[in-house]
């Protein structure tokens, strides 16, 4: 995404996809707050114990999955594995390349906007066609998601009408009802005649080899069963130990993610088509990608990798709420984006990303693996400070040498930096300068005493 | 060396880890309560019948698990092509109380799409098979590839409006046999 | 009062540059519960401006001269910010000197520590009709502060907080966030202040100088009939009866 940096984007953002990203975000999180306490005796514990469990994998990452692709194999499922974005998507088109028809379906997955997989198949001359409702419209009008979860919360039902309507899925309509009903119609015949169907994994069980998929419209459970292979990509990270921990994660991830008791569908998958079944892919095949992931594993940002991609963090978000997805000029958006995507695209390019956080600290609150969404940003801004790659403005080292000399910040030169910064355009262009109110603390001191 | 070498040779060795001592637990809920299993399929726009509902079908195309047919009442047209049918039914492995979910495993007498092309799915549960929470239900998985279902299809990707059916079925009804 | 206790006032910077009256008020609140207050004359910033802005050495050197006049001896440290508050504990972890010494928010030092459980603690002092307005800062989440300051202030016989709408969201302020992302923190702002607004009240409290000096420029920007408060001024308003 080409987008310009995320002041001068926001900048532009109209006020009716503001509006509707506000209440949108605003009525997920009310859900989310009112529904959690059903669901759990104790939401804290159930943090506390997801996140020590996505730990637990990550600790013995390699072990964890060396176990769970020697589980996979015993079920058929076929695992490959890629170092990187190129790497993950040579081994699908190769797969792809060995299926009779040209035609793929795909389930909504985070994964496969990171490496770009849709271009790359296309180019290769097949026919790509995302098939979660969302995603669908963002393909059709040639778009981005922009939520992790909700991939078209910056449109309104009016742009929908018109693309279908342009697009030729039937007649113009603005009901959201309608509109489904069109798309389901032009996908269905897809999902019949479509050779391959590619998804991501929202959790991989390592002791019994499971690939559990979430999801609510059912697109993604017809990508990996009508076709006669299915191709998933998977990071390494998103392993879970346990089928005994299956519920606590099903639990949190819906709750968080849509305040729903349980997603609609999870899908359990325990490899291809047995000889005694009628229907299912006859191979399933499983790509495990780094693309970066174990670098982060080994670093002081690895407790990002417990995410479950709930996108709870980006509808509390104040900064995202504003700014929308588009802003983080990459499919990772939000709080987590504002980490992750300087953590895989490099602090040269994307390290903007960290300092475009009020730091309040909402999204750490409401993470359901309790990644400390605000301490990684902070780091990353010092991190991104000491390669030089911060924005000059205020000049920290006078500020610092005057702030370590009593005598000076005592003679009123103290806050020249800091009143140089408050003086500069990103203040004054929005703000009225501060003013002192009452007489300054140190004289009233003084003379009390 | 190859890409999964690499990988395993990135990430190195593992890292002393310590589990959190505390325990998570679930609202409680009651044993098995057909009260509770109603009440949530119902708030997904899901409904409870018995088994007289299934005369309803008759005259009507049924995309059909094997080890379901039994079940179904003469005059019932069973059709072979899932796409063209307006009926899916399955026969359910368990029932859970607690969230309003079926749990549906593959096997040689089960056909997966019946519980996901036509728009109408009836669900058949067994007498015995009610659960009342996720954790028992999720303790019965077998190695075979399984579904666990809470609701119709839905989506609410245009501006948050709820809608039923975009891909899966639209309805859906569990029979209690 | 009971003699002997004694408190280190942290004025933070924003107060010792522009907001005198917010230190005063801090002070007599702190001596009405009880505590002498002491003002170490050298001190100056506790760091978390360059911290937050991504420069740690500087905040470093900061940090070291704070910890340098907060020593380790002496009565407890307490600071009318949360957001100075989380630095010494969050910050000077992160910064790898969990040693340095920790400051007490002033609400929190007030309930937990002075055990104050009425307002003001002697006299029956009433502020009736008065209406307030009350933003929790941030900050405030990284050191658990929660309610607390709005526990105090509802306990001025008379004083009404009246709710706003998404109590918990942010201001926009974020510190270098103002400067370098100033369309979106101002919008962020104008939300809370039109929540404000539509509460119905004209004064606005807070516990961060840092989050009201902020609002305070959008209030003055857009000429809002708004009046913005540290609490502390409300508490020590209440002492005058
Ligand atoms: S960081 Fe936490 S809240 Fe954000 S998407 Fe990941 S799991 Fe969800």
């Amino acid at each position: 995404m080409a987008n310009p940096p995320m002041e001068d984007f926001a900048r532009r953002l109209r006020p009716s996809t503001l509006e509707g990203i506000q209440s949108a975000t605003v009525g997920r999180v009310r859900e989310r707050v009112r529904l959690l306490p059903f669901v759990f005796a104790d939401v804290e514990a159930a943090r506390t114990q997801a996140a020590s469990i996505k730990d637990e994998v990550l600790a013995d990452l390699g072990g964890n999955l060396v176990r769970f692709e020697a589980a996979c194999l015993k079920h058929g499922i076929q695992v490959h594995w890629a170092l990187d974005a190129a790497r993950a998507r040579e081994i699908v088109l190769d797969l792809a390349s060995r299926a009779e028809g040209r035609l793929v379906v795909k389930a909504k997955s985070m994964v496969t906007e990171e490496i770009h997989l849709n271009a790359f198949l296309e180019a290769a001359g097949f026919e790509v066609v995302e098939t979660d409702l969302g995603e669908y419209v963002v393909q059709i009008d040639g778009d981005h998601p922009s939520h992790i979860v909700a991939p078209i919360i910056h449109k309104t039902r009016y742009e929908v009408a018109r693309s279908f309507a342009q697009k030729g899925l039937g007649p113009y309509t603005e009901d959201p009802g309608e509109l489904t009903l069109q798309a389901r119609a032009r996908l269905r015949e897809k999902f019949r005649t479509a050779s391959i169907g590619i998804s991501g994994v929202n959790f991989g069980v390592v002791e019994s080899g499971r690939l559990v998929l979430v999801e609510n419209e059912g697109n993604s459970r017809l990508s990996t069963t009508a076709p006669s292979i299915h191709i998933a990509i998977m990071g390494i990270e998103k392993l879970i130990p346990r089928e005994a921990d299956l519920p606590l994660f099903l639990r949190l991830l819906a709750g968080s993610a849509t305040a729903q008791r349980m997603t609609t569908y999870v899908h359990l998958i325990s490899g291809p088509r047995r000889e005694d079944e009628s229907d299912g892919p006859r191979e399933v095949h499983l790509v495990l990608l780094d693309n970066g992931r174990s670098a982060i594993r080994s670093g002081p940002y690895r407790d990002v990798l417990r995410c479950i991609r709930c996108g709870a963090c980006l509808n509390v978000c104040p900064v995202y709420r504003q700014a929308s997805g588009h802003a983080y000029r990459h499919p990772y958006s939000g709080p987590i984006g504002a980490v992750l995507t300087p953590l895989l695209e490099g602090l040269e390019k994307m390290g903007d990303l960290a300092r475009a956080s009020t730091l309040c600290g909402a999204c750490e609150e409401v993470c359901p693996v309790k990644i400390p969404l605000p301490h990684h940003l902070l780091r990353l801004r010092d991190e991104a400070a000491r390669q030089g790659l911060a924005p000059k403005g205020i000049p920290w080292s006078r500020f610092a040498s005057v702030a370590d000399e009593p005598p000076m910040w005592r003679s009123g030169l103290t806050l020249l930096p800091l009143a140089s910064g408050l003086s500069e355009k990103g203040w004054s262009e929005v703000r009225a300068a501060p003013r002192r109110e009452g007489r300054p603390f140190r004289r009233w001191w003084d003379e009390r005493s | 060396m190859s890409d999964r070498e690499a990988i395993l040779a990135r990430i190195g060795s593992a890292w002393p880890w310590q589990a959190a001592s505390t325990e998570v637990v679930g609202r409680p809920v009651e044993r098995e309560s057909w009260a509770l299993f109603t009440e949530r399929l119902h708030g997904l726009g899901g409904e409870v019948a018995g088994p007289e509902a299934l005369t309803t079908l008759v005259e009507r195309s049924v995309y059909s698990d094997e080890d379901a047919a039994a079940y179904l009442p003469e005059g019932v047209r069973c059709v072979d092509d899932p796409w063209q049918a307006e009926i899916g039914v399955t026969l359910v492995d368990w029932a859970v109380a607690e969230t309003g979910s079926l749990l549906i495993a593959t096997g040689s007498d089960r056909r997966r799409l019946a519980s996901l092309c036509p728009p109408h799915h009836y669900a058949l549960v067994p007498e015995g098979r009610l659960l009342a929470t996720l954790e028992e239900a999720l303790g019965h998985l077998t190695v075979r590839t399984t579904v666990l279902v809470t609701g119709p299809s839905r989506t609410a990707d245009i501006e948050g409006v709820l809608i039923r059916g975009v891909h899966g079925p639209g309805s859906l009804t569990a029979v209690r046999l | 009062m009971s003699g002997g206790r004694s408190v280190r006032l942290m004025i933070t910077c924003l107060v010792d540059a522009f907001y005198g009256k917010v230190g005063i008020a801090t002070v007599r609140v702190l001596e009405a519960a009880g505590y002498a207050v002491d003002f170490p004359d050298d001190q100056t910033c506790c760091g978390q401006p360059p911290f937050n802005a991504g420069d740690w050495d500087a905040a470093r050197r900061i940090g070291r001269h704070c910890a340098g006049v907060f020593g380790a001896d002496g009565g407890p440290v307490v600071t009318p910010s949360a957001s100075c508050a989380a630095m010494t504990r969050d910050g000077y972890a992160m910064l790898e000197h969990p040693e340095w010494p920790r400051a007490w928010e002033l609400a929190e030092f007030l309930i937990d520590v002075a055990g104050i459980r009425g307002w003001p603690p002697e006299g029956n002092s009433r502020m009736p009709g008065r209406r307030v307005a009350f933003h929790q800062a941030c900050h405030g989440r990284a050191i658990h502060l929660k309610d607390k300051p709005a526990r105090l202030l509802s306990m001025v016989p008379g004083l009404e907080i009246v709710p706003i709408a998404d109590p918990e969201q942010c201001c926009g302020f974020g510190g270098a966030f103002s400067v370098t992302h100033p369309n979106i923190s101002a919008r962020i702002g104008l939300e809370k202040l039109r929540s404000v607004q539509e509460s119905g009240v004209e004064e606005l409290v807070s516990g961060d100088m840092g989050c009201l000096m902020h609002l305070r420029g959008l209030i003055d920007r857009h000429s809002l009939p708004l009046r913005t408060l540290h609490y502390a001024q409300i508490l020590a308003e209440a002492l005058d009866g």
